[in-house]
């Protein structure tokens, strides 16, 4: 699949960005998606893509945004790259991008993706990634904080746990519907991550060595998790109490 | 005896009916919707075995100038740091019982809270009440760090101005149980 789409196509104006790049590498970038969805006899190939980060220019640093089709299995994401306007340097100028292929979220491996007509794919408006955005937020005014904030013994928030979590959070939030976390910097410059519900408690530590830990108690199956990279999710039953439930 | 010998001597079990109260200074360790008490309020290195433990103070032993004090002089430890959201000084309740009832799925108990006295230092007063939460499972993977905190988030009340903790001036009885707690 390799269409070409204009974003006005998508009703979603211009960004009022100056350059994009896309997270990771553009073959593999962020969240689940099935590659050569067109040939479900095959094993689905499960890689990461997610939606892509706009760097800082003159606006906010922290923008993301991704194309959603939605489906009847769920919440599906379509692949997209930049077009030729991979560098914009006017801010007012649109920015074409391809559709390199699309992405199923809440798919499981071996399991035949549906084909979606391009017709289907709607823009996310950036409003949907208010939580993501907010918790971005709040992790760069964690980050902010130098060492000894609380105490002798406090270390700051390493870059690599920065990026690290911004991966997790960017991943999580592939789904508008999931419950914003709390987030928090441990004195040791880890980062927390911390939902609690009447049905769930979760606990999650962001390292500097890009892994994660977790414990969850969902309506009292628990589940743990050491060592896990943060561009990986949390185990699926987690994930979907994480997005079935409100505050 | 002197005053220190007899700190040293009370590091005891604290016994299961005694609150215990954690002190919070810094905003970002509560959660902003509910303003309750957010993990990260617990530290990780405080839970990882029985050499260091969770810093509480035993209410029933606990003096407002004290907790305040320590209040004051940690957040002076910091003043320096421009993004600490300082909060006025609050306190989180828990019960000890409920603390050292917390137990993994196998049974077996996690937690053990032990009197810790300090003594006073040219900086700081004496802290009779100081005790510590310690992990006694013998347990420190990351992931059982974070059931640990898990567990103890659920367990401490919404924090609380350290005036509500202490609704009366500290009265004689006060001061006649401190010092009965540091002469036993």
């Amino acid at each position: 699949m390799q269409n070409s789409v204009n974003m006005s196509d998508l009703e979603m104006g211009v960004l009022p960005f100056q350059k994009l790049n896309i997270l990771g590498d553009k073959s593999s970038s962020v969240g689940d998606y099935a590659i050569g969805n067109a040939i479900p006899e095959r094993p689905i190939r499960f890689g990461r893509v997610s939606g892509m980060r706009l760097e800082p220019g003159s606006g906010n640093p922290h923008t993301f945004y991704r194309l959603m089709m939605v489906g009847q299995s769920g919440d599906q994401i379509a692949v997209i790259e930049p077009g030729i306007n991979e560098a914009v340097s006017d801010a007012s100028m649109p920015i074409t991008f391809s559709i390199v292929d699309t992405a199923f979220t809440n798919t499981r491996v071996g399991q035949r993706p549906i084909p979606q007509p391009m017709s289907k794919i709607a823009w996310v408006p950036h409003k949907s990634n208010e939580k993501l955005e907010s918790a971005i937020a709040r992790l760069n005014d964690l980050a902010a904080k130098s060492n000894g904030w609380k105490g002798p013994d406090s270390v700051s928030m390493p870059k690599e746990t920065l990026r690290a979590a911004e991966t997790f959070l960017i991943r999580y939030f592939v789904s508008p519907t999931m419950l914003a976390p709390f987030v928090g910097l441990d004195s040791d410059g880890d980062v927390t991550l911390f939902w609690k519900t009447d049905q769930l408690i979760v606990d999650l530590s962001i390292s500097s060595d890009g892994l994660y830990s977790f414990y969850a108690n969902v309506k009292g199956v628990t589940s743990r998790g050491d060592d896990i990279p943060a561009d990986k999710e949390l185990p699926f039953k987690v994930r979907f109490a994480l997005s079935q439930t409100t505050r | 005896m002197s005053m220190s010998e007899g700190i040293e001597r009370l590091q005891t079990p604290v016994e299961d009916g005694e609150m215990l109260l954690r002190l919070v200074w810094d905003s970002h360790d509560l959660i902003a919707d509910t303003l309750e008490l957010a993990t990260s309020a617990f530290s990780k290195n405080d839970l990882m075995g029985m050499d260091r433990g969770l810093s509480v103070d035993r209410q029933k032993l606990a003096v407002k100038s004290v907790i305040i004090s320590l209040a004051e002089k940690q957040m002076a430890q910091v003043e320096n740091n421009p993004a600490v959201n300082r909060t006025r000084p609050l306190l989180a309740k828990a019960r000890t019982g409920d603390i050292c009832a917390s137990v993994f799925e196998d049974g077996s108990k996690i937690f053990s809270v032990i009197a810790t006295p300090i003594a006073a230092t040219a900086t700081t007063p004496a802290n009779p009440a100081h005790a510590e939460i310690l992990n006694i499972s013998g347990k420190s993977k990351k992931s059982d760090i974070n059931e640990f905190r898990a567990k103890l988030q659920t367990l401490f009340s919404m924090p609380k101005p350290i005036d509500e903790h202490f609704p009366e001036p500290n009265t004689l009885s006060r001061f006649v149980s401190w010092v009965k707690a540091i002469y036993k």
